[in-house]
């Protein structure tokens, strides 16, 4: 007989023997013709299978026997183990990203309210500290005083000045009132305290002072005891809306007056604004500008006519509190 | 992994022939599976993983235990006997396993591997981790070993060759 195809190999006796050519009809139909036209290879093979059937029989008892408790046990123990790690990664996780969120959340706050006891301003802490002290009395002297020096020695480079913009009216948040103000000078710097009430018996208090940090100007918080300080500045100056309300009201008041002095101050700069062409001077244009028309309250820092409002090459804050 | 414990135990018996080592071999090498099932690709059967692991493990400890020298005292060490011939051994073997334990260890296992489990010769040689034609040279020479000490159809030791 003749095979076609490839010859018999040793190799392809051992897939006989294994039983590895079933999947291989034509081929395996080969190797036992092969076999047949040779018995001592037929004798080999055979010998072959039987030492697996006899190494098969001698180990077919293990399969029916009962498994072991501890392999089982193996099994669960660490099936809950991968359960309790999964929960503890879940949890880790959990707390990994609320701290991440927390983080960003804190660093976007950051931008508009950072809480922080570390860094406060010294204005800030005097803001805070003089708060809870008791209010004498109204100071005269601040409706007259100009604005506080320190202001004016910081922003006066000569030629130029800028001086505040802002009007009290722009200060006062909706349903307050203004019932004090006062100047409080502590370590050689002045500070505009200005009280505020509401009828429903709500108070705080606006500090103005010069600026003297130079962050970023984002609106931040400070906190001693229950008296929360939220402070901001805006050109040269520096404000603290101070009051034992809640963080949250005190946020929302403070960019109320912010926005408020900001638009003021955009108004003011547009009229302001040199519109010759020529650099004529502010005092010239201040002069066609009713500043006064937009307080409507009595201001404490007059822009009196002994006072003539300053030149200045750069817009900037009117002295007209 | 739980229902392919009965087939690791019975490779692991083949292995190290003793029921309570072999499901110590067993143990760690699910406990090995477990940790490292991240390695697991579900390419090849699950078995094969595990048998895979079993035999690195067997691998191991054989190669450890042959590092450690072996200490007796002289009363318990056996007596030196004269020189016992292959042939003599295999007569005394008394079912084809006891045989096998004096092929070599790559015989052996190989031997064992594909007359207990139905995996390809690629699947073996990857098991064993040798080449496929290393498999098949283990396998052919290993069992002409067996077979020429009378291990085959007869099922009986028998003397075809002497040496």
């Amino acid at each position: 007989m003749i095979h076609e195809g490839p010859e018999i190999t040793e190799f392809d006796l051992l897939a006989y023997a294994d039983g590895r050519l079933d999947g291989d009809p034509l081929h395996k139909e080969r190797v036992r013709a092969y076999l047949d036209e040779n018995p001592a290879e037929a004798d080999r093979v055979n010998d072959y299978i039987a030492q697996n059937a006899q190494i098969e029989r001698h180990y077919e008892a293990v399969l029916c026997e009962p498994v072991p408790e501890r392999l089982m046990q193996t099994l669960a123990s660490r099936f809950d183990n991968r359960r309790t790690f999964t929960h503890l990664s879940k949890l880790v996780a959990t707390v990994l990203l609320c701290s991440a969120m927390a983080g960003i959340g804190g660093w976007w706050l950051g931008q508009s309210a950072d809480e922080t006891d570390t860094a406060i301003p010294a204005f800030v802490n005097r803001a805070l500290a003089d708060y809870d002290m008791p209010t004498p009395h109204d100071d005269s002297r601040a409706a007259k005083m100009p604005f506080p020096p320190k202001i004016d020695a910081m922003i006066k480079p000569p030629p130029d000045r800028i001086n505040l913009a802002v009007g009290i009216s722009n200060l006062i948040p909706n349903g307050f009132k203004v019932t004090k103000k006062r100047v409080i000078t502590a370590a050689g710097e002045e500070t505009l305290r200005l009280d505020f009430s509401a009828l429903d018996g709500r108070n705080l208090s606006l500090f103005l002072g010069a600026r003297g940090w130079n962050e970023t100007p984002a609106t931040s918080v400070a906190k001693k005891g229950n008296t929360s300080a939220v402070y901001w500045h805006d050109g040269p100056l520096s404000f603290g809306l101070v009051s034992r309300m809640s963080k949250e009201e005190i946020l929302r008041i403070a960019e109320t007056i912010r926005h408020s002095a900001q638009f003021r101050r955009r108004i003011l700069d547009e009229r302001l604004r040199p519109n010759d062409g020529q650099g004529q001077g502010l005092s010239a244009q201040h002069k066609s500008v009713p500043l006064k028309s937009f307080s409507d309250i009595p201001e404490i820092y007059g822009n009196s006519p002994q006072k003539p409002f300053p030149p200045a090459r750069m817009p900037g804050i009117v002295n007209d509190l | 992994m739980a229902r392919e414990i009965p087939h690791l135990r019975r490779y692991a018996r083949a292995l190290v022939r003793d029921p309570s080592a072999a499901d110590d071999l067993v143990q760690d090498c699910l406990e090995r599976a477990l940790s490292k099932r991240h390695l697991w690709r579900r390419r090849g059967s699950m078995r094969s993983w595990l048998l895979k692991i079993l035999y690195n493990i067997f691998k191991n400890d054989l190669r450890r235990l042959r590092r450690r020298p072996i200490l007796s005292s002289i009363e318990t060490s056996p007596p030196i006997q004269a020189t016992v011939t292959n042939q003599e051994q295999y007569m005394a073997c008394r079912n084809i396993v006891e045989a096998l334990k004096l092929l070599s260890d790559g015989q052996r296992s190989a031997i064992e591997l594909l007359a207990l489990e139905d995996v390809s010769y690629e699947e073996a040689a990857w098991i064993l981790d040798i080449p496929v034609g290393t498999l098949r040279s283990r396998l052919s020479r290993g069992r002409e070993l067996l077979r020429d000490f009378g291990w085959g159809v007869e099922k009986q030791p028998k003397i075809r060759r002497v040496r």
